[in-house]
């Protein structure tokens, strides 16, 4: 321990004075207010017990969350030794403590505005948080995956309160966690229908890439410029290429016109699937929900995987032979 | 022993004994690389006895080959030869689950020209199932079997048609007119079925049924052929097929053909035809003696064509009614057959004597008669399903609509073959028909079969709906998407979406 | 209030169906003039009931057929397609008249008063006709639901050859107009959609990967062979035709099929009929060889539940590898055989499945040593 002997002690104060965020202190030493603690409790003539339990009930943290100026301690009288070294943040010996603290300041926060209404998870603002690496480097902790998604849920369950009811407070400890330059701000400008008066919507699946392009008329679809029966004799294929205006119930309210290529005709049907409904939400962007129930606008991004070097095909591997 | 060489020439003796008696000389010999005798002394090798070991057979792997270990399932025999055959043909007219649709009209004298049914399905008048069945007019895979009797749409080509046979018949106008018309249009669009409304409406209307139910069975070389006579070796005559011919017209048409009488001398038949013999009587000559049947069907043909008895047969003699041609998939009839000349060099379909008949009927008539001189409708159908592809029939159809639109052929306009393409000039010639001279003979046309109305489309999904295979309300939104699904109403589709099932149980 | 006897103003007007519009090549006079008959026609449709031929009457049950209900057609027809259970509404107003003990005709609550539709009124009062408002005589006038107006890129080239007017002020004017029409139309429909929305409540069927009854999908997976889907959808609908065209089952007495409509009904639903069938055979529960249990290497057998998709899953593979000893070259006839066999307790499925059932009696008392 590195308080029992006064070498120690000093070794470790100095230590200690590096590194800011943990900073502790004489706990006999009548210490100017610590910001940290006066925003929490007004004495500073604290008993030990005091630091962790506050009066009110409330807990402090040693986090970043308030950016303190810190003020040097006075010099260590060596004669008199202290009690014992007490961490500013009562998560220290937790092993991240850092994190702990953010952790247990959203909880708290949560606590607090559990009460607020929400809007369906995907009715949110989408925000870009910190990828895990990103995280570490933020904490400089090493945290587990694991924790940090039970983190993320906290603040996505944060990011869900009503925007307009979201309390400062939210707002701003939440922003903490976003990256910087929000990524998904970058959102395309809405396409528009073309002087034509055509919607257009590309997609792909499996090997196949369509183009469709709709007008508004009485229900004619041509692929490649063949008709429907001749380009899908399936029916199957032929209700999957439909299926957009289908179940939204347009089959005859539009024109379909589609290019489409590679693949075999499962592929270029469902292809067509998805250009068609994007273009349909060209001319109805309301159609949304429906079209995303529907599972159309869903992109499968399934492939051919790939043939590895060794394997006979992608996964198969050579018949082991004993000799 | 003897020596096979002569000692004075040196020459080999003719009577050389077998070379494996020949002495093995120790050297080896040289042979030169020109001649082209074998090696004198190549000593036949015995292929040694390799024992258990076989060889790999060609292209087979040299690994070694493990046994399946799947097990091994009992299977039932194969069923007997032509029962497969036979179910794959067999066509099922009815199914007694199917609910009867209340109201359903028959096709009858009245109503195929009856527009305010225009969209409505029409029954095929159970009588008159036998004959069509006759004259093959049903093909196995046109989704007959689901309901409980056939039904047809009446669509406006039926209408219009039908319109026409009533004319023919009715219209002392129309008498004698000829119709001829070539059939086309994508795969399911309803041009076979076409051809079976028209021969109900002419089996009504007690006209003459001739029909090729599958042109393909004459050139596959499946019925037997011979040539015609010894002046022409190179035109053949298809005796069964023709028989059959026979069979199929004397079944279909037994009630007109047992009215009418024999108006003329045959000198082909010489004594088989008798003075006032019927026509079905002439007709049953050919199908008892196949050897005879060309010459039957020829007679027959005269006779059927006669507008006037001649000298001495003036007694018995009505005239004759109106004719139906119709003749499925003529796509097989424009490319050489299976069959193979003398000379073992493909015959061309056009070098059958059959197929020539029918196809000069395509042509304007001579010497004053129209091809049909009692008058009637020539429908030849191409097929969207089973057809080869033959380019000199796609031009060549191009250029009948083009004629029929009044393109001269000499015009620029005038569809002509790629350069450098094979083209089948005999094709063109039999599709070339200009317009006749005679005023009742119409010229050729071509009409294309696409899909059917919305209307119609509607009429059609109703009678599925009421003969209780589908189990949806047909509106008109549905109907609608039905229609696009079906590729713009291609009946065949609409068909095969009526009877599709996707709905999920109700299980109460 | 009179009972709402309505025998062909049900649909008073989806009745008047637009003329066929299509443009199929061919002569045009004689297009036209079917055409003109059957608008000729019309009006002794729509309100037909002095004038009654027995050919228009036919027809207009034609057109009417669809959409109405069954009780509304003319001559008591019963269509397949009608439910068998009456309509919601007349449940509630049965429930509430049991409840309300009112037997004099008042509706208890005001979502069963029944007025009169103004399109009923419309179509008796040729003077209401006349005089209602724009918006409702469109509507008749237009009842396919189609635009009245088309944007199709054809219609494009005339409206920008329009734009060429000697005035420029009358084409910024009919610019205008049409801006305002476009607005009108949104705001009508909802922001962001140009035609009405989707009233219909999505289903499960109504996504496009799962389209198919759960049953069949599970069963065609079933019937697929060496990854090929669309052979065995069509062995599907193969099977599915056989089952509705061969005559009803004589189901037996000691193997009878789950309850369910009476036998000479299944043909017309196969799906039903092919859910009866495969429920029917499908057993409770499987044995499951349980070694170490008892100790010294012996097994102990020991029912388990199925849950109802692995259950159907056993059925269909029985039904399947007990067709493979039949008689017939065609994979799915000899499936669809097999399916009537088993409907009939013709079928060694059936036993198969007392087999298990009986072993799974058998070992009840193993299940204390799991």
């Amino acid at each position: 321990m590195a308080w029992q002997n006064p070498n120690g002690l000093v070794q470790a104060m100095h230590s200690i004075r590096q590194a800011a965020p943990l900073r502790p202190f004489l706990q006999r030493s009548v210490l100017s207010a610590s910001p940290i603690l006066s925003a929490s409790s007004t004495t500073t003539t604290t008993t030990t017990t005091r630091l962790f339990k506050q009066p009110n009930s409330k807990r402090s943290y040693a986090t970043e969350v308030d950016s303190v100026d810190f003020v040097a301690a006075p010099p260590v009288d060596l004669n008199k030794l202290p009690a014992r070294l007490v961490p500013v943040s009562p998560s220290y010996f937790s092993g991240s403590p850092k994190f702990v603290d953010h952790l247990l300041n959203l909880e708290s926060i949560l606590a607090k505005h559990a009460h607020l209404p929400i809007v369906e998870s995907n009715q949110a603002p989408r925000m870009a948080w910190f990828k895990l690496a990103q995280f570490r480097d933020f904490v400089g902790e090493p945290v587990p995956t694991k924790k940090y998604k039970g983190l993320l849920k906290i603040l996505q369950r944060l990011n869900r309160i009503d925007r307009k009811l979201m309390p400062h407070e939210v707002k701003s400890t939440i922003e903490k966690f976003l990256r910087p330059g929000n990524p998904y701000d970058l959102k395309p400008a809405p396409a528009q229908v073309d002087e034509m008066g055509r919607g257009r919507g590309r997609g792909k699946r499996k090997s196949s890439s369509a183009v469709a392009f709709l007008v508004e008329g009485d229900g004619e679809v041509r692929v490649n410029g063949k008709t429907l029966v001749e380009a899908f004799p399936r029916v199957h294929d032929r209700e999957s290429a439909t299926w957009a205006l289908q179940c939204t119930s347009r089959l005859d309210k539009y024109n379909v016109w589609a290019q489409v290529q590679g693949g075999g005709t499962t592929g270029q049907a469902e292809a067509i699937t998805l250009a068609v409904a994007r273009a349909l939400l060209v001319h109805e962007p309301a159609l949304k929900p429906v079209l995303r129930k529907a599972g159309v606008i869903t992109v499968d991004a399934r492939r051919v995987e790939r043939k590895k070097p060794g394997h006979v095909k992608a996964r198969k591997m050579p018949t082991w032979v004993k000799r | 022993m003897v020596s096979s060489f002569c000692w004075s020439c040196l020459t080999r003796l003719p009577t050389a004994s077998p070379r494996a008696m020949l002495p093995p000389t120790l050297t080896p010999q040289r042979v030169a690389a020109f001649h082209t005798s074998s090696t004198l002394l190549a000593s036949p090798l015995k292929k040694k006895s390799t024992g258990n070991v076989a060889a790999p057979r060609y292209r087979q792997a040299n690994s070694a080959r493990m046994k399946k270990k799947g097990k091994a399932v009992e299977r039932a025999r194969p069923p007997p030869a032509g029962e497969r055959r036979a179910l794959r043909k067999r066509i099922v007219l009815s199914n007694p689950n199917a609910l009867e649709v209340e109201d359903m009209q028959d096709i009858s004298a009245e109503n195929m020209v009856d527009s305010r049914l225009h969209g409505a399905v029409l029954g095929l008048p159970v009588p008159m199932l036998d004959q069509l069945r006759a004259v093959q007019a049903f093909k196995p895979k046109q989704g007959w079997s689901i309901f409980r009797r056939p039904g047809t749409v009446m669509r406006r080509e039926s209408l219009e048609l039908g319109r026409l046979i009533d004319s023919i018949s009715n219209n002392p106008e129309d008498k004698g007119k000829v119709v001829k018309r070539v059939l086309t249009g994508a795969k399911g669009t309803g041009k076979t079925v076409h051809l079976l409304q028209a021969m109900a409406m002419a089996f009504t209307k007690e006209w003459v049924v001739i029909t090729v139910p599958e042109c393909q069975d004459l050139v596959l070389a499946n019925t037997s052929y011979a040539p015609l006579s010894d002046k022409t070796p190179n035109v053949y005559v298809q005796n069964e097929a023709t028989a059959a011919l026979l069979n199929r017209t004397v079944t279909a048409n037994q009630k007109v053909l047992s009215t009418l009488k024999v108006s003329r001398e045959h000198p082909a038949l010489k004594s088989l035809v008798a003075r006032d013999m019927t026509l079905q009587d002439l007709a049953n000559i050919g199908i008892q003696d196949p050897a005879a049947a060309w010459a039957v069907f020829q007679a027959l043909w005269t006779e059927l064509a006669a507008t006037s008895a001649a000298p001495g047969f003036e007694a018995g003699f009505s005239p004759r009614p109106p004719m139906l041609v119709a003749v499925d998939g003529i796509g097989h009839w424009m490319k050489e057959t299976k069959y193979r000349s003398a000379k073992f060099e493909p015959v061309h379909a056009h070098d059958l004597v059959f197929v020539q008949h029918f196809l000069s009927l395509l042509k304007p008539g001579n010497n004053q008669q129209s091809a049909l001189p009692n008058g009637g409708i020539l429908l030849y159908a191409t097929s969207g399903s089973n057809s080869p592809s033959v380019y000199s029939l796609d031009v060549a159809l191009k250029q009948v609509a083009a004629r029929r639109q009044g393109v001269t052929p000499s015009s620029s306009n005038f569809p002509q073959p790629a350069a450098y393409s094979k083209i089948d000039q005999r094709v063109f010639a039999a599709l070339d028909a200009p317009a006749s001279s005679i005023p009742t003979e119409g010229a050729l046309e071509l009409q294309t079969m696409a899909g059917v109305s919305r209307d119609e489309a509607r009429g059609f999904m109703e009678y599925f709906a009421r003969s209780g295979l589908l189990r949806q309300h047909v509106t008109e939104e549905w109907v609608n998407e039905k229609w696009t699904l079906a590729g713009g109403g291609v009946i065949g589709e609409l068909e095969m979406l009526g009877r599709r099932l996707t709905v999920p149980a109700q299980v109460e | 209030m009179p009972p709402r006897l309505n025998i062909l103003t049900a649909r008073a007007v989806p009745v008047l169906r637009q003329p066929s519009t299509s443009a199929v090549n061919g002569s045009a006079a004689a297009r036209r003039s079917i055409a003109t008959i059957v608008n000729a026609n019309r009006p002794s449709t729509t309100n037909g009931l002095k004038f009654v031929p027995s050919v228009s009457v036919r027809m207009s049950q034609r057109w009417n057929s669809s959409g109405s209900d069954g009780k509304d057609k003319p001559e008591g027809y019963k269509g397949p397609t009608e439910d068998p259970l009456p309509h919601v509404s007349e449940e509630a107003a049965e429930v509430s008249k049991i409840m309300d003990k009112r037997c004099d005709g008042v509706a208890s609550s005001p979502e069963l008063e029944q007025g009169t539709p103004v399109s009923e009124i419309l179509q008796r009062d040729k003077n209401a006709q006349k005089h209602a408002p724009k918006v409702m005589q469109d509507q008749m006038k237009n009842q396919s639901g189609k635009r009245s107006f088309s944007t199709s890129a054809r219609r494009m080239e005339s409206g920008l050859e329009s734009t060429n007017f000697d005035d420029a002020s009358a084409a910024m004017v009919a610019n205008m107009v049409a801006a305002v029409n476009e607005q009108a139309a949104e705001l009508h429909f909802g922001e962001g959609l140009k035609f009405e929305k989707p009233t219909k409540a999505m289903a499960k069927t109504d996504n496009f990967r799962s389209r198919y009854d759960s049953l069949l999908e599970q069963f065609t997976k079933q019937l697929m062979r060496d990854g090929k889907l669309t052979k065995a959808y069509n062995d599907m609908s193969f099977i599915l035709d056989h089952l509705r065209t061969s005559p009803p089952p004589n189901t037996s007495m000691k193997r009878p099929l789950l309850p369910g409509p009476s036998s000479s009904q299944l043909p017309l639903n196969p799906v039903l009929y092919l859910t009866l069938i495969v429920d029917s055979v499908a057993p409770l529960l499987k044995i499951r060889q349980q070694k170490g249990v008892i100790g010294g290497g012996a097994s102990v057998q020991i029912p388990v539940p199925l849950a109802l998709r692995q259950r159907r899953r056993q059925a269909i593979r029985w039904i399947i590898d007990s067709s493979d000893k039949r008689r017939d070259s065609n994979f799915a006839m000899r499936v669809a055989q097999e399916l009537v066999a088993v409907a009939e307790g013709r079928s060694g499925v059936w036993d198969r499945r007392e087999a298990v059932h009986k072993l799974g009696i058998a070992g009840r008392s193993n299940l204390a040593k799991r």
